[in-house]
């Protein structure tokens, strides 16, 4: 009995509400969805910031630290410099993070390298002998601490980096730190060693990111030169300097936060790009189909059908084969994938509106098909668009991540941009002792696929409550 | 009014239902009672939205309970209590003792099924006949209820008849289980108007020959007049006069029913004139009435009638409605409790 | 129904028709050629070759051969699996991937039929909320994550199932602890669809009058659901089911490599990668001939359940 009653004794009549509006409330009701706008909100927003999120982590997302190879998350390493070149009066190219400062310290230790070649046959030690000349020894005892080996491989180039403790003796069996090999082989392996009394600090004095002066160990010099030295520790203005990362690296050494904030650069720009184009080859295509109808209609709706009879997948992976993977062939390629889809249901949508009479009374008010299409066909079909749209969106995702998956990742300028789905590849590969490689990625790209799929549910809900079966 | 010594076929006692919506609570049904009696055709008559499908779908307790639900009230069919019957014996009621049929008979029934399916389910359901004794029952129905040719057509699909058909065949499946009480909710309303009088005339004629009570539930004035011998008129979930057919047309005493007849438009009108609507709109409903509900929309309507709800009282002659006055030849008169005219 | 059959009827050829015509030319108007990534040989060799494999002719010339021998089933030799034919491969590894592609079918009609259809009549229950999350990760987990974890925990970890060989029983059929993992993986996106599709047409179905009509006669509520609500449930998981076999047959690809099934999938992915013309055609061929029929004979159920389409 609440209805106000004025003067003349009738009721004032409720507001009328328009569609969008009413589907915004409704939508709003939906927690599910609303918590999916905010997980989706802040995925997106970390992956545009992905600059200066690295630069807040300190990396960068193509550098490796190599020689730290993968660890787990929350592994804290001093910063690798690359100190060569630093002169007085230049520009001092190190990183972001460290141009602001006015003092930076860099304590560093001699390293002592001494390369040996270890043979072995059947499995027992055959002969241990320093690679440069000298006698071959019997015996050779390593010890671990601050000695760590590299195994170099047939380039020189040093790989993996060891710390253990093992005897090697002549005609012992090979010892177990040196993991699974051949019955027979030659390894050639570097003993670096910190020369304790070789500490030096090196000090740079910045101004504005210029360099004002260079010190070593208190004494003024001109060039820094690092060769065959370790940095222990870095100081800018006092402050100790390390980097940590948050979710770990991967096998080269590169933060895995910062690449999976990047990598959601690049599926979520395929995603939104390649559901952009079969928007517009969709909705139109579906506008023309459903407004002409007759002939036309059937015939457009008979190549869709044709179409739709194709495996899409396969023609996408020969695409990509013989015709490059480059990031805009992607785009074309899962765009056509999904634009049968969008209009077929365009012109489902066109097709019943065509019967209402608010579009007869447009065409009896004499505007012309295009202007009918555009003005009044169109909006109404964006509902359902909308919809359509959200949830295509992490379809072709999941799509992208499985070409690379396969190994047709995306490509530019000849190198490739790891997606998520590559990000995963990587992880799967990387096998279970290093999980964190395929848990976090998975993870990143689960959430926000769950995150679009419920946001398109409650979009659906939102603007068609019948469908709902609520009272 | 009930006859002495013969017990009523249905009973409903200050029947309270309600919904609980994202809006809040709306009190569909606020003290509803009346009566059927054995072989008795009653009209219930009122808006959309007055509660009478609500009223008349709890019988068979097919309100769906999460959202709705009966706060108060009993619904007695020859003398028991349905509502508070165990799930599995209300299905013996429903479509065995009391059957219901609906508005829209281009929907009712299921397109995936044959009709000798649908309604043979009906009669094993609730008798002990065996498959074949059950077509032979349903094929009887059809052509009871005017099918042509039923033997052919039973196993037809809906679609493949009209929508006059089709309400045939709808009252064809709820009679064959021989019900005492037929409710039927608007089953002329989708059709057109040559069809009405058909059915209409099928249920009369099945209405007699069974010896059925029937309920029919409409908006339409004019559907009640031909096929109804008592009405009851409903307003914003309660009863607002009840009165025996001929009686309420002659004399409406409340000012709903004067003003409902009022604004049907007649054949014999004169050009010109214009027509009468009631104005205002029904009330929502979030609350029970504590005053009259129809207040807002009556020109007759005094401060007592915004403050005070009306009871559903007798006159000195037993009929019964709510309202503070009476009208009689145009003239408003004190509506006493039971008392003098 | 006839005609509507006949009209689908009719977009088998063409379908084929386009679906060949494409591929062949996709893959052979890309650069290179099969041989060109093998070691250097001499002039005549590679004139030699090219002539054997009838790579001398002009495109069109080449296209209208390979028709030809379509047309007599014949898919040609296999460029890189030396001294095998294409139908040869397809016919040893072609039933391995038919296998897991039915169970993987079944497995997710039969979960995900009974979850949307209790989902569906008991909407906002706990069942439902916990089986629609359920199925919510089955869609956004890509295959090639589920796989592998399911292998590590079930296979790895549990040791109850084996996880990367396939020893065959009888026939294409292995042992069936082979089986289960990959079925599992391949059938879990297509279980959740279904599972959501079900319960949407389900509440569609509730809704309807004609259950109402049902609820009147007295019918009991399984009765309601087998009888009444189900055939109009089903209708758009029977349309699903065309697509959903052409992504059966593309999540093929990633499962079969995980658990290393020696199926057609895995020679699909190889072929192209390796340039191996004919088998890359073959395979597309062979998969878009099953996804044509496949469509079909979803057609034809769905005129089937469906009377008015039946009888009209």
């Amino acid at each position: 009995m609440s209805d106000a009653t004025n003067s003349e004794g009738t009721q004032e009549i409720e507001q009328g509400v328009s569609l969008y509006a009413d589907a915004w409330r409704r939508l709003k009701k939906n927690k599910m969805a609303m918590t999916s706008v905010v997980i989706i909100t802040v995925m997106g927003a970390l992956c545009t910031l992905a600059g200066p999120v690295a630069d807040w982590v300190g990396v960068s997302p193509t550098y490796g630290f190599r020689w730290i190879r993968a660890q787990a998350p929350g592994f804290t390493h001093v910063d690798t410099l690359n100190l060569s070149g630093l002169t007085v009066g230049s520009e001092a190219n190190v990183r972001e993070r460290y141009k602001g400062a006015s003092e930076v310290v860099f304590e560093t230790v001699d390293r002592e390298i001494k390369e040996f070649r270890l043979t072995w046959r059947r499995k027992k030690v055959k002969s241990i002998s320093m690679t440069l000349g000298a006698k071959p020894v019997d015996e050779l005892q390593i010890e671990g601490g601050d000695v760590y080996w590299q195994e170099i491989d047939a380039d020189g180039k040093p790989i993996g980096e060891k710390i253990f403790d093992a005897a090697l003796k002549k005609k012992d069996p090979l010892p177990e730190v040196f993991g699974e090999r051949e019955r027979s082989g030659v390894i050639v392996f570097r003993q670096v060693r910190e020369v304790p009394d070789g500490v030096r600090a090196y000090t740079v004095k910045l101004d504005d990111g210029q360099v004002t002066s260079l010190l070593d160990n208190g004494e003024p010099i001109e060039e820094i030169e690092i060769e065959g030295r370790i940095v222990k520790r870095v100081l800018a203005d006092g402050v100790e300097q390390t980097i940590t990362h948050p979710l770990g690296t991967d096998l080269s050494g590169r933060d895995l936060f910062v690449r999976i904030l990047y990598g959601g650069r690049i599926s979520l720009l395929v995603g939104l790009v390649a559901t952009f184009v079969s928007l517009l080859i969709g909705v139109v295509y579906g506008a023309i189909s459903g407004y002409a109808g007759g002939r036309v209609d059937a015939l457009l709706m008979a190549i869709v059908d044709i179409l739709y009879g194709i495996p899409y997948m396969f023609l996408v992976i020969l695409l990509l084969v013989n015709f490059g993977q480059s990031i805009l062939m992607l785009f074309f390629a899962l765009g056509a994938v999904q634009w049968l889809t969008m209009a077929r249901i365009v012109r489902g949508q066109v097709l019943s509106l065509k019967q209402k009479e608010f579009v007869e009374a447009a065409r009896m008010s004499g505007s012309s098909p295009a202007s009918i299409m555009f003005k009044h066909l169109i909006p109404n079909t964006l509902g359902i668009v909308v919809v359509y749209t959200t949830l295509t969106v992490p379809a072709v995702i999941l799509q992208e991540s499985f070409l690379a998956f396969i190994g047709l990742t995306v490509e530019w300028e000849g190198q490739s941009l790891d997606s998520w789905g590559a990000l995963v590849k990587a992880g799967s590969d990387a096998g279970l002792t290093r999980s964190w490689l395929l848990v976090w990625p998975s993870l990143a790209m689960a959430v926000t696929l769950f995150g679009m799929n419920f946001l398109g549910d409650g979009l659906r809900d939102a603007f068609d409550p019948q469908q709902r079966g609520r009272t | 009014m009930s006859e002495q010594g013969a017990q009523p076929v249905l009973e409903l006692d200050d029947l309270h239902v309600r919904f609980k919506t994202d809006g809040g609570l709306v009190h569909a049904v606020n003290g509803v009672s009346y009566v059927v009696n054995e072989g008795e055709a009653l009209g219930v008559v009122g808006e959309s939205g007055c509660g009478k499908s609500v009223t008349n779908m709890t019988v068979l307790r097919l309100i769906p309970t999460p959202p709705g639900e009966v706060s108060s009230g009993r619904i007695n069919y020859r003398g028991t209590n349905l509502l508070e019957l165990s799930a599995k014996e209300i299905r013996k009621v429903r479509g065995g003792k009391i059957a219901m049929i609906f508005q829209d008979p281009m929907t009712c029934l299921n397109p995936f099924l044959r009709i000798s399916k649908q309604l043979t389910e009906a009669i094993l359901l609730h008798s002990d006949m065996t498959p074949e004794q059950a077509r032979q029952r349903a094929i009887e129905e059809l052509d009871r209820v005017g099918i042509p040719d039923p033997a052919g057509r039973i196993d037809s699909y809906p679609h493949e008849f009209s929508g006059g058909m089709r309400q045939r065949v709808m009252i064809a499946m709820a009679l064959c289980t021989d019900p005492d009480l037929l409710i039927a909710d608007e089953p002329t309303t989708a059709l057109d108007v040559t069809i009405q009088a058909q059915i209409l005339d099928v249920l009369r004629r099945l209405q007699a020959e069974k010896g059925m009570s029937l309920v029919l539930i409409t908006h339409d004035l004019a559907v009640v007049a031909g096929m109804c011998s008592r009405v009851v008129v409903m307003y914003a979930g309660r009863i607002v006069e009840e009165a025996p057919v001929d009686d309420l047309f002659a004399d409406p005493r409340h000012p709903y029913t004067s003003a409902l007849l009022a604004s049907v438009p007649r054949l014999d009108d004169p050009l010109g004139r214009h027509l009468n609507p009631i104005e205002g709109l029904p009330p929502k409903l979030a609350e029970e009435p504590t005053s009259c509900a129809f207040a807002p929309r009556c020109p007759h309507a005094e401060d007592r009638c915004r403050r005070e709800l009306p009871p559903l009282a007798p006159d000195a002659d037993g009929r019964l409605h709510a309202c503070f006055f009476r009208f009689k030849d145009g003239e408003k008169l004190p509506h006493t409790d039971g008392g003098q005219a | 129904m006839g005609r509507y059959l006949f009209k689908r009827l009719i977009q088998v050829p063409v379908v084929l028709f386009v679906l060949v015509t494409l591929s062949f030319f996709m893959v052979r108007l890309a650069p290179g050629n099969p041989f060109s990534g093998e070691k250097k040989m001499d002039e005549s060799v590679q004139q030699a070759l090219n002539e054997k494999y009838g790579l001398d002719a002009s495109m069109g010339v080449q296209y209208l051969r390979y028709l030809k021998r379509l047309a007599m089933f014949d898919l040609g030799p296999s460029y890189k699996q030396k001294g095998l034919t294409v139908n040869e491969i397809i016919a040893d590894k072609g039933p391995v991937s038919a296998v897991l592609g039915l169970s993987a079918m079944i497995v997710a009609l039969v979960l995900g039929l009974t979850a949307g259809v209790i989902s569906g009549i008991r909407q906002n229950s706990n069942f439902d909320y916990g089986s629609m999350a359920v199925a919510m990760v089955g869609l956004s987990v890509p295959t090639f994550v589920v796989g592998p974890l399911l292998a590590l925990f079930f296979g790895l970890y549990l040791g109850w199932f084996p996880t990367a060989r396939y020893e065959r029983l009888w026939g294409p059929i292995p042992y069936p602890q082979y089986l289960v993992l990959p079925t599992i993986t391949l059938a879990l996106p297509f279980a959740a669809r279904i599972a959501r599709l079900t319960r949407a047409g389900m509440l569609d179905v509730i809704n309807q009058d004609y259950i109402r009509t049902a609820w009147a006669k007295g019918l009991r509520e399984r009765v309601i659901v087998i009888r009444h609500a189900m055939r109009g449930a089903m209708l758009p998981v029977v349309s699903f089911l065309g697509p959903a076999v052409a992504q059966i047959l593309t999540g093929s690809l990633v499962v079969e490599q995980i658990f290393q099934i020696p199926g057609i999938g895995t020679e699909f992915v190889k072929s192209a990668l390796n340039r191996d013309y004919t088998l890359v055609l073959g395979t597309v061929i062979l998969f878009g001939v099953l996804l044509v029929l496949f469509n079909l004979l979803v057609d034809v159920i769905y005129g089937f359940l469906d009377p008015r389409i039946r009888y009209s």
